[in-house]
Order: structure tokens, then sequence, then C-alpha cells
């Protein structure tokens, strides 16, 4: 998904990690918010608003970034921006 | 007689609009519905409403506010759409345009009852009330629709994200500036004449224009919208498909600690 694939590189440049890596970490909080069943191109933006706001942020509280709050706001505003995605792609 | 022949080919052209944008609702119903996705299923519903509207009218004479009711429903359901593609937390912008255009609605229904129902109060200047009200009416909900797709194409142009899918930004943009003009003829058709009657040179220059921009729309709507795969693949053709390595947990937060740890060593 081309949404998660723009959250995965901000995140790869926040917190200096690799992009793969960053995209890994994003959709393991996917299956910790909404479960391993439900496919990537139905998620929904309050599914993925809500997967950053709690796994993601526990899981980069868990890796003890110390900016994680900032990190979060940002990634939300990106989400924002760049919703429409999920319709783009997801037809 | 060759007023006749122009009659029959805008027709025709008609009959493309009507078909492609039913086609296409019922591609977007069931994509919404397959991939759950309300946005998805609204504008299908609204493709499907107009060439009902449309139908109703025309073939079946059930009359112009028959199919005043089904365009309005219509319009409504492509604003929300925008919106919910668009504006999700983006504040009041998005709620002003569509109570803008169920107002805007409204009054195009109203005067549409006055026009039937109490014909004596309908008058040459209450006409052109109603197709000037009619032209911001449409210019909005398409312009808004135009707008929000080439406001996000310009963020997403620079980005790696697959070209087909900036290429559906663009058709969108494109499509919805040149049908939000489409009511624009109807400020030329002589007040009382039938559409396109092949009697009157005016008004069948009307129909004849109307019928071009909308079947642009409709062609345009439904290969952005339907665009086949190998289309896909075409436009797609210089872009390299990223393919993650499919990580276990463990092994990638491991990864990640490694890597974070590389870096600040750095």
């Amino acid at each position: 998904m081309d949404i998660i694939k723009h959250l995965g590189s901000r995140l790869a440049e926040l917190i200096n990690i690799s992009a793969p890596a960053a995209r890994g970490l994003i959709k393991l909080a996917i299956k910790d918010e909404i479960g391993p069943f439900k496919p990537l191109n139905q998620v929904t933006f309050n599914e993925l608003k809500t997967t950053i706001e709690n796994s993601l942020k526990k899981r980069l509280e868990n890796l003890e970034i110390t900016t994680f709050e900032l990190i979060i706001q940002y990634l939300i505003r990106e989400l924002t921006d760049y919703q429409s995605l999920i319709t783009m792609e997801g037809v | 007689m060759n007023a006749e022949l122009f009659y029959i080919s805008f027709l025709i052209l008609f009959g493309i609009f009507i078909i492609t944008l039913t086609v296409m609702g019922i591609f977007l119903l069931f994509k919404g519905a397959k991939n759950k996705m309300v946005n998805i299923i609204l504008v299908g519903i609204a493709s499907v409403s107009l060439p009902i509207g449309f139908v109703g009218n025309f073939v079946f004479q059930l009359g112009g506010t028959f199919q005043e009711v089904f365009i309005v429903f219509s319009f409504i359901l492509i604003v929300i759409f925008t919106n919910m593609t668009f504006y999700k937390n983006k504040g009041l912008i998005s709620k002003i345009v569509l109570s803008a255009v169920i107002l805007l609605g409204a009054i195009q229904l109203g005067f549409f009852l006055v026009s039937i129902f109490l014909t004596n109060l309908w008058t040459l200047p209450l006409y052109y009330l109603r197709v000037s009200l009619d032209f911001p009416y449409t210019f909005i909900v398409f312009n808004w629709l135009s707008y929000s797709s080439y406001a996000a194409y310009r963020l997403v142009k620079t980005q790696t994200i697959e070209p087909w899918i900036k290429i559906r930004y663009k058709m969108l943009a494109i499509f919805s500036l040149i049908f939000s003009f489409h009511n624009i003829p109807e400020f030329f058709q002589p007040p009382g004449t039938a559409w396109g009657d092949p009697s009157n040179i005016e008004s069948l220059i009307v129909f004849g224009f109307t019928a071009i921009l909308v079947v642009i729309f409709s062609l345009g709507f439904s290969i952005a919208w339907i665009m086949p795969n190998w289309l896909k693949k075409h436009i797609n053709r210089n872009y390299q498909v990223i393919k993650d390595k499919e990580y276990q947990e463990k092994e990638l937060l491991d990864q990640i600690k490694k890597e974070m740890s590389q870096k600040k060593s750095n």
C-alpha cells in the first residue's frame, strides 16, 4: 500500500532506520491494532489513525525513542494530508 | 434534414454518457462493497443515480422534477465522497461546501416545483434566476472534486508513488473541471423550447455542446476509475515496485535496534 510506503519513508527518516524496517514496524502495529486477518488494502483512514496513536506509539516507546510524541503527531499530519491515497490505490 | 442528423448524433452521445456512467457506477459499487470502502459505494450510487434521473425524464416521461431529485441526490453524494476521500480531520471547509450544495440543490428543487405547480408564477426572470443559481451549484460540486484531486496530486507528484495513481489524480482533476462548466450552455437555451429541438438551431447547439461536455466527462471519469491492468502496467513501466521482505516480529525488532545503534555510533 502506497500510504504505508509513504508513512514508512517518513518514519524511517525520523528514527534513522531503513525504509523497509520502518514499513515493517507500521505493519506490525496494524496487526496489533486490527488483527492479522484484515487485508492491508482494506485498512481505513480511521484504523490507520488509531494504529498510529496507539500501537505504533507503544512500539516507539518500547524502542526507547524519546521524541515519540512528536513523531506520532507528525505521522498523523502526514496521514491526514495523504489520506486520498487510500481510496486512489484501493480501486 | 441535417438538423435531424445532428440531433440523432447528439442523442447517441447522451446515450454513451448514460451507459458509461451506469457501467462505472456499478463497477464502483462492486469495488466499494468488495473492499469495504463506503466513499466508493457512495460515488457508485451517485453515478447510477444520474442516469436513472435522465432516463426517467427523457425515456419514461416522469418529468423534470423526477430528474432533478436524482441530480440533487447524486450531487450531494459526490460532495460527501470528496469530503470522505480528501478531508477527514481537516476542519470546517468540507462541511461548509456540503451545506452550500444541499442549500443550492434544495433551491433548484424549489424552482422545479414552482415551474410545475405554480405555473402562473413561473416567469422568464425566474427561469434565468434558476439557471444562474444552477451554475454555482454544479460548479461547486465538480470544482470541489477537481480542486481536491489537483491539490492531492501536487502533494504526491514528487513522492515515490506508483505513476498510475498519479495519473488517476490528474484525470479526476481535469475531467471534473470540464464537467463543472456543463450547465453554461443552459444559459443560451431558449425558454419554452424542448431540449435539442431540431427545428430550433439555438436549442440544438446548446444540446450538442452539453452532449459533448458530458460524454467527455463520463469517458474520462470511467477510464480514471476502471483503469485496465494493462494500462496500469504500461504507465508503471519505468517504476520499480518495492517488494518488502516478510519479517518475523523478533527479527524485525532486532534489525531496527541494530540499525538504530549503527546510526548512533556513526
